[in-house]
């Protein structure tokens, strides 16, 4: 180890919200370099530091740890000590594709970008045409990561075929699932990757114009974007001339105002338009006529990140990854009651009882795991004995669930799972953009029902009300808003019925 | 206060171009003697005009506006939403449609300046009992529903400083040094 050693510290929300910022004022200013996160949330503040065998990790940090640190010139033998970042657990199980530069260089960095081919993805598409690109793409089998898997290149073909005077490319960077953060951190810890992305996607329909709607909930990702922009276009990466091809692409970030409902497409871009966040019926399809009734490509951040390295390493070596028709990686994010929380980047495939138990740990709380929610609010409870589902669309499916968008929350066996459907109707009711009436009404109309069921009222027939509810709520829903909300409820219902009717509403209210 | 400048805003409302005018020259007056974030009626207007511009007058980028707009007067009062209407040339209802939609934007300064994650992962964590402590300390909260720190749960949000494993002690002691 030299004697001033480059130190690494992430500036990742997450980090900064356990005190990585009181942790960077500790250490030497001139050697540190801030960067996003590995995504092993429950060790930051992490700290890295360079040796020539790689960097070694230290963390938890508290500001003492991090003082005494820096004056003895960060020995191995200090119990903060993590050994060698690439050799932990965590990390070595991985395939980083997206998350190849995340918590590895500073974000705002452009030379430590490219020298890591940052570029190359986009210089590859640079050089090629733009059915050529779109081509990659289908080949590549890459689906939508926003939560639908829907397949890529179809949606790509369909707007590079529209005749139009002007297309977009919009992201979907309105990550409101509880239980997910990956598209958070990689916007802030890797801007550059999702901006490559979007410029290929705009070359490959012909898109001039993109805009990321960003939630106004992350003011971190926020400004690392504004500055990623600024930093591209000064460097003639981004504008009217990428890289000295002639070719254009301008790109603007766009906040959410804190509505759930706008992470649906049409939504998204009501709201990109200045508009209520209502969604649109389909048909018409974006990819024809969407943003300013344009044909717009919708994609979420991790789809538009996952395209560099598809261009720069074909879509064959892509296709090669991953379990049945779900190829790729995915973005795995175990949160809530868990006791080594974080995001990992693994192929398709992983199980869910791998994720919980041999990288989560099981529960913060110590306590039995109860339920497992995938795939945010609109996604199903798994029960304890589930688990052994693997990661993939299909299998998801098959088993009544979805994966969505790789959230997985966790929960102890201290959980009500009747008020988590309450909630799930709750939570709808709240959001609901009020267009169609099965989500707009039926969410009010179901968490009344689970109410008194929950206090013992009627319990069996308020229970076939809720049941019919759901049917119609599923099938008249114009979105996956109402058509969804179903899902947390139905399963609540389907596997911990006896939370339901187990009634002792008048120990509850003791409770209450 | 809040009746006073409902009742104000009453009159604007339903004054004619002169009588407006003229009300708005006296609201503007008393502008100084306001006591600050206790509403946001009236306030520079210029500023307004000023952020209209900023954007180019596009209606597009109305959610910005009521952002930066938001940010600035802690509220989208109705006399700024009648200048972006205005500088925008849509309608005073669009722009009450757009605020009302969506829950950054309020119409007096009357935001908790903690956010709370009540979502499902902070749930996991003791959300529901951590809002319970505080209110019982008499800290109110505004509920979110996500603030992406799922991992480090319960989280709060101060301004735009993120909190994770949030406690009330904790939170206290982060408003008091706010």
């Amino acid at each position: 180890m030299t004697d001033t050693p480059r130190l690494f510290l992430p500036r990742d929300a997450a980090a900064l919200s356990v005190g990585a910022d009181g942790v960077a004022a500790a250490l030497p200013q001139d050697q540190l370099v801030r960067t996003g996160s590995r995504g092993m949330l429950w060790l930051e503040p992490l700290l890295e530091v360079d040796t020539p065998d790689g960097r070694i990790g230290f963390g938890p940090l508290c500001v003492t740890d991090a003082k005494r640190l820096a004056e003895t010139g960060f020995p191995k033998d200090h119990a903060t000590c993590l050994g060698k970042v690439e050799n932990l657990p965590w990390m070595k199980i991985q395939r980083r594709i997206i998350f190849e530069r995340c918590g590895v260089i500073d974000p705002l960095d452009l030379d430590a970008f490219k020298a890591s081919g940052g570029l190359d993805g986009l210089r590859a598409a640079l050089a090629s045409n733009a059915a050529d690109i779109v081509e990659t793409v289908t080949r590549s089998g890459l689906r939508g990561r926003g939560g639908a898997g829907f397949p890529a290149g179809i949606k790509w073909k369909t707007a590079s075929e529209a005749t139009a005077d002007q297309k977009y490319i919009c992201c979907n960077a309105d990550e409101g699932d509880s239980g997910t953060f990956a598209d958070r951190m990689l916007m802030e810890g890797d801007p550059g990757q999702l901006i490559a992305g979007m410029i290929i996607a705009g070359l490959a329909v012909g898109a001039t114009k993109g805009f990321i709607y960003c939630r106004s909930e992350y003011p971190h990702a926020i400004a690392t974007l504004n500055a990623a922009i600024a930093a591209w276009e000064g460097r003639g990466w981004l504008g009217t001339d990428i890289l000295g091809s002639g070719k254009a692409f301008e790109l603007k970030v766009r906040r959410g105002a804190g509505s759930y409902v706008c992470g649906e497409e049409s939504a998204m871009l009501e709201s990109l338009e200045g508009k209520r966040g209502q969604v649109r019926v389909k048909p018409p399809i974006p990819a024809l006529s969407g943003l300013f009734g344009k044909p717009t490509i919708v994609n979420n951040v991790l789809t538009l990140a996952s395209v560099p390295w598809i261009l720069a390493h074909g879509g064959e070596a892509y296709a090669e990854i991953g379990h049945e028709r779900s190829r790729g990686t995915q973005a795995y994010q175990l949160a809530g009651n868990i006791r080594r929380g974080g995001m990992l980047e693994a192929d398709f495939g992983i199980s869910l009882r791998e994720l919980i138990e041999d990288f989560g740990g099981g529960t913060l709380s110590g306590r039995p795991l109860k339920a497992v929610q995938v795939g945010g609010p609109l996604g199903a409870y798994i029960p304890a004995d589930g688990l052994d589902l693997p990661m993939d669309y299909e299998a998801f499916a098959a088993a009544g669930a979805m994966l969505g968008h790789g959230g997985i929350v966790v929960f102890d066996d201290t959980v009500d799972m009747a008020r988590q459907a309450e909630f799930a109707m709750e939570f709808c009711a709240e959001e609901s953009c009020g267009k169609c009436t099965p989500c707009r009404i039926g969410s009010m109309r179901g968490a009344e029902t689970i109410s008194k069921i929950r206090d013992g009222e009627n319990v069996e027939a308020n229970l076939e009300l809720v049941e019919d509810l759901c049917t119609i709520m599923t099938d008249g829903s114009l979105c996956a808003m109402g058509g969804l909300t179903p899902m947390p409820v139905m399963s609540a219902l389907r596997h911990f019925r006896e939370d339901f009717t187990s009634s002792d509403a008048k120990l509850r209210d003791m409770v209450d | 206060m809040r009746e006073q400048s409902v009742a104000a805003d009453y009159r604007l409302t339903h004054a004619s171009t002169k009588q407006f005018q003229m009300a708005r020259r006296a609201l503007n007056s008393l502008q100084r003697i306001i006591i600050p974030g206790e509403s946001c009626v009236p306030h520079d207007i210029d500023v307004v005009a000023k952020i209209c511009a900023h954007h180019n007058h596009d209606p597009a980028a109305l959610l910005e506006i009521l952002h930066d707009t938001q940010e600035h007067f802690g509220c989208v009062s109705d006399e700024a939403a009648r200048r972006i209407a205005q500088d925008l040339n849509i309608s005073r209802a669009d722009i009450h449609g757009v605020r009302s939609f969506y829950g950054d934007f309020t119409r007096d300064t009357d935001k908790p300046k903690l956010k709370l994650c009540r979502a499902e992962a902070c749930q996991a964590v003791g959300s529901e009992e951590l809002a319970r402590r505080l209110s019982a300390r008499g800290i109110a909260s505004e509920t979110i529903y996500c603030l992406g720190n799922c991992a480090l749960g319960p989280a709060a949000m101060i301004g735009k400083r993120l909190i994770g494993r949030a406690s009330a002690e904790l939170l206290e002691a982060e408003l008091a040094d706010d």
